[in-house]
């Protein structure tokens, strides 16, 4: 049956049906051979139960704060001022693209939002510089990631209402990953550079002048993390609250730099409801498709089988990295959370190992969709980048230049299971 | 007259997503105001979480049109693009056909659910109360608007199939590529990936 | 016995991380069912958690066939049926016994609605440990608290109830997500919540607030219920040993919530516990207290549920039972 599964979804993904499609005709036909077709009638009620619900409201709010740094031209400034400060690195501008992405992920809270908006205001540069497009595309796709690991963060959010872990504990807590990760993005850049020079691009010529004149570009970016995380620690607001608030400090700056208009504002609606209607179609039908898998009992099965293994501590977390590595090559990072992480969550809490705490956990797991974000075939970041290239081409492209990317990434997999307090270090100071 | 239909629905669901994002927009200013209001005045009006819930849902919904029509849905296109032309045209029909089935049978269970509402007078048990129906048959009739167009564009796609006219498939549900894309940028139209704004970007 | 039919029963239970459903609800279905019934009663019961599912929509699913029983909570389903929202209403009864009694008998009323509203069979009412205020007023020294030094503070919701029973002492409802009411009670987002007495220890709401007001303000009266058309398709013989052994699993169902309701607000105070002590200040209400509460309930909660009710006969139903049983009065 499993083996039916895999094939069948295979297939289907594989002739291009759309993904929301193949999740919920999978679902049907589960149901129909496992649960004589009752489940079903359940799919509108679900549906209505989780779309109205006020956490899901943080994620169009994260992008349409995204549509509009990038279209009040704020987010163009920002990489004008990175490149100032980072292209004299072996890569050049690939490094303004991590440097872009975390200043820009510390403000939004969504990858998608990152990818698309550092995305497009980096891609004409790779023709006029002649970088080399797989690895450049790889570092906007791998950037983007950092938009869920960087607080504030949509992921870290949904982890906390599924887990009843405290989100500003999380936040703090994805501050030092986030920056060591985008580090080894640089160090990815920097290696592979130097192994093919050629890849670098023709040279940015920066001087103290300009990094000095370019620094006030980057004040709207810390203005909105200030207004967004802020906000959380200073008691206003929750984290949900915060992404509003985000989009109306967005607003104001947009109009502070006087690029606030209806044309504008206009065209942030029509990108941010596209993107939101093209993720929440395949999250609900991942939904739907997760209710049926657990009345089943697939999930919970292939769970139970890691927990009765009788592996130690260590060795359970590496099967779980594995695992959601395997699982994150096909699966939408929402749809894969709300599925697996009622049931995982349990498992590593009973471990009984204090550094693998809750707030530990959810960083790695939100490391691990971050892979998945990049990992083909069903990568959202990879698909974002595939989507800005004005000038076209294979989305192989996308998917190759990304590897180096995974490398790193699972460096900081590593790391983060050797030393938890990379994550717990800060909340701790703060909070206990 | 089917390019005809085509455009209008293309003009309606611009409309709706236009409407949806300002009402974002709008949730997005009363959350705010909530929150100064608690923090400064001391007041809450409670139930902009709520609202805003209601807003989402429906715009959701209303969206999924314009993501159709342009062509926005994510779709694996890993072996697609190696295709030629008719078999791509025959999968897009295909993959048109599977979404409508899922989005018919999805639609008939919300009806039913938007109908339970109105019947049983459903409120919600926040302090609010607010009568489900209401925000239903805005998260309904977003639903409604989706399956017109995916069964318009369907049957579009499928007569296409028949005259043998891949072009007009492809434009129609295919997977974008680079020419449409520049075509849909010289009408203006698709605003995320024809942006001018990266083209300056390091000036 | 050798007659009884085969049944495989799909069943839904509450949430899987709290102990109604790990020792109780889950065995009863898993293990004990199929072991007094000789293997011929089954079940795939699976808890709300492990499903996705939220509590709100589960009676909409059972009407739709989608499972044959379900465990839930009360006020979650009362979107559709003011009558069964009477059944948990805030502040009325301070008692666990008398709540018993109380829902004892308000339970023909229930099992009318759930008949006309969900085509459901009512088969068991049940209840958590009480729903109480967790304040952090800031001086743990202050022990001299009472229900008017809550006017003007903001108090985190989740019920219509609830909400006007804040409005009721002066305070202010905020709702905010279970997730995020620790660090709202923290940072003063909030200044007081509502939840059980056992889920505000176990989510170490302790280590944020520094005053338990021991008003019960409900306790969140729970039910079994099956779809009609199943239970009528059953035979005589297997509706005899359910309802037998369903008033057994009832039983056991009060006596661990009583013991529950007791080890919560120990736990939450100075002990005994079996864990860490949470150190907050507990809070009896005074007799001055007892009787605002009772102005608010019922110039507040029942008036205001009563405008929901709509009818006399909602309201006569209710006074008759539950108001009879705890003294209070629902008038319009
Ligand atoms: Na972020
Ligand atoms: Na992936």
């Amino acid at each position: 049956m499993v083996i039916g599964i895999v094939v069948g979804l295979l297939v289907l993904v594989l002739s291009a049906v759309p993904v929301a499609a193949v999740l919920g005709i999978l679902s049907f036909v589960l149901d129909e051979v496992a649960m004589d077709g009752r489940l079903t009638a359940a799919l509108a009620e679900i549906y209505w139960d989780k779309s109205k619900e006020f956490i899901l409201v943080a994620v169009p709010m994260f992008i349409l704060l995204g549509e509009i740094m990038l279209r009040a031209g704020i987010a163009r400034r920002m990489y004008g001022a990175v490149i100032q400060w980072l292209s004299w690195l072996p890569g050049g501008l690939m490094h303004a693209n991590i440097g872009s992405c975390t200043i820009f992920a510390a403000s939004s809270g969504s990858s998608v939002a990152t990818a698309a908006t550092v995305g497009t205001v980096a891609y004409p540069e790779i023709e006029k510089r002649k970088y080399n497009e797989r690895l450049f595309l790889g570092s906007l796709a791998a950037g983007g990631t950092l938009g869920i690991l960087v607080p504030p963060s949509i992921n870290l959010i949904i982890y906390g209402l599924l887990t009843d872990t405290s989100v500003p504990e999380l936040y703090l807590a994805g501050i030092f990953p986030g920056l060591m990760l985008a580090g080894l993005f640089m160090v990815a850049i920097i290696g592979a550079c130097i192994y093919r020079p050629s890849w670098g691009g023709v040279k940015v010529e920066t001087n103290w002048t300009d990094r000095i004149r370019t620094l006030p570009d980057l004040l709207p970016p810390i203005v909105l993390f200030t207004a967004v995380v802020g906000s959380i620690y200073a008691g206003i607001a929750t984290p949900t609250e915060a992404a509003s608030i985000g989009v109306m400090v967005a607003l104001i700056i947009a109009a502070s730099f006087k690029s606030l208009n209806f044309k504008m504002l206009r065209d942030s609606f029509e990108g941010t409801m596209r993107t939101t209607a093209m993720i929440m179609l395949i999250v609900f039908a991942a939904i739907f498709l997760n209710f049926v898998l657990g009345f089943m009992g697939i999930t919970q099965a292939m769970l139970a089988f890691i927990a009765d293994m009788g592996l130690t501590p260590i060795q359970t977390i590496y099967l779980i990295v594995a695992f959601y590595l395997l699982l994150g090559m096909f699966m939408e990072t929402l749809s894969m959370m709300l599925t697996t992480i009622p049931i995982v969550f349990p498992i590593v809490m009973k471990l009984g190992v204090p550094e693998f705490s809750d707030v530990w956990f959810g960083i790695l797991i939100t490391l691990l969709m971050e892979a998945a974000l990049i990992t083909p075939p069903i990568g959202v970041n990879l698909y974002v980048v595939q989507g800005i290239r004005t000038r076209g081409g294979k989305f192989n492209d996308v998917a190759i230049g990304a590897i180096p990317f995974v490398v790193s990434m699972l460096f900081m997999i590593v790391i983060l299971i050797s030393w938890p307090s990379v994550a717990t270090w800060l909340p701790n100071q703060v909070y206990h | 007259m089917l390019a005809n239909i085509h455009n209008r629905l293309e003009i309606v669901s611009r409309w709706a997503v236009w409407v949806g994002g300002a009402a974002l927009m709008a949730a997005a200013l009363m959350v705010t105001v909530d929150v100064l209001a608690r923090k400064f005045v001391g007041i809450t009006m409670s139930g902009s979480d709520e609202y805003s819930g209601y807003v989402f849902s429906a715009t959701t919904t209303w969206a999924y049109s314009f993501c159709l029509l342009h062509r926005s849905n994510v779709r694996i296109d890993a072996f697609y693009s190696l295709l030629p032309k008719p078999v791509a045209a025959c999968l897009d029909v295909v993959g048109c056909i599977l979404l409508f089935y899922y989005m018919s049978v999805m639609t008939y269970y919300a009806g039913i659910s938007f109908g339970n509402s109105w019947q049983s007078n459903s409120v919600s048990i926040t302090t609010l109360g607010t009568p489900q129906w209401i925000p239903q048959l805005f998260w309904f009739a977003g639903l409604l608007l989706f399956l017109i167009t995916l069964v318009f564009v369907t049957l579009y796609a499928t007569l296409s199939l028949f005259q043998r006219n891949w072009e007009l498939v492809a434009k129609l549900i295919g997977v974008p590529s680079i020419a449409e894309v520049m075509e849909e940028e010289t009408h203006g139209q698709d605003v995320v990936l024809a942006t001018g704004d990266g083209a300056e970007g390091t000036r | 016995s050798a007659e009884m039919q085969k049944k495989e029963f799909k069943v839904v239970g509450t949430w899987g991380f709290l102990d109604h459903w790990k020792e109780r609800e889950g065995p009863f279905w898993k293990e004990r069912l199929p072991k007094l019934s000789g293997g011929k009663l089954t079940a795939n019961a699976k808890s709300q958690t492990e499903l996705g599912l939220s509590g709100f929509e589960i009676m909409r699913l059972l009407k739709l066939g989608v499972y044959d029983a379900v465990h839930g909570v009360t006020g979650y389903v009362a979107q559709d049926s003011p009558a069964i929202e009477g059944a948990d209403l805030s502040g009325v009864i301070q008692d666990l016994s008398i709540y018993r009694k109380a829902n004892e008998a308000y339970r023909h009323i229930m099992a009318r609605e759930f008949e006309e509203k969900y085509g459901a069979k009512l088969l068991m009412i049940y209840a958590w440990p009480s729903q109480q205020l967790w304040c952090n007023l800031g001086d743990k020294s202050n022990k001299n608290v009472s229900l008017k030094d809550l006017k003007g503070k903001k108090i985190r919701t989740y019920s219509t109830t609830l909400g006007d029973f804040i409005e009721g002492i002066g305070g202010s409802a905020v709702t905010i997500a279970f997730a995020e009411v620790v660090p709202a009670l923290q940072k003063g987002v909030a200044d007081c919540g509502i939840t059980g007495t056992l889920p505000a220890y176990n989510a170490k709401w302790y280590q944020v607030v520094t005053h338990n007001i021991r008003v019960r303000l409900g306790y969140a009266s729970s039910f079994l219920a099956m779809n009609t058309k199943v239970w009528n398709g059953l035979d005589a013989e297997t509706k005899a040993l359910l309802k037998k052994e369903l008033a057994i699993l009832e039983e056991e169902m009060w006596v661990a919530t009583a013991k529950n309701d007791e080890r919560g607000m120990n736990c939450n105070a100075a002990g005994p516990c079996d864990g860490p002590t949470g150190g907050m200040v507990p809070v009896e209400p005074s007799m001055a207290d007892k009787a605002q509460l009772k102005d608010v309930v019922e110039n507040f909660v029942l008036k205001r549920w009563a405008k929901r009710c709509g009818t006399q006969k909602c309201l006569d139903e209710w006074n008759a039972t539950i108001g009879k049983i705890s003294g209070m009065k629902a008038a319009m």
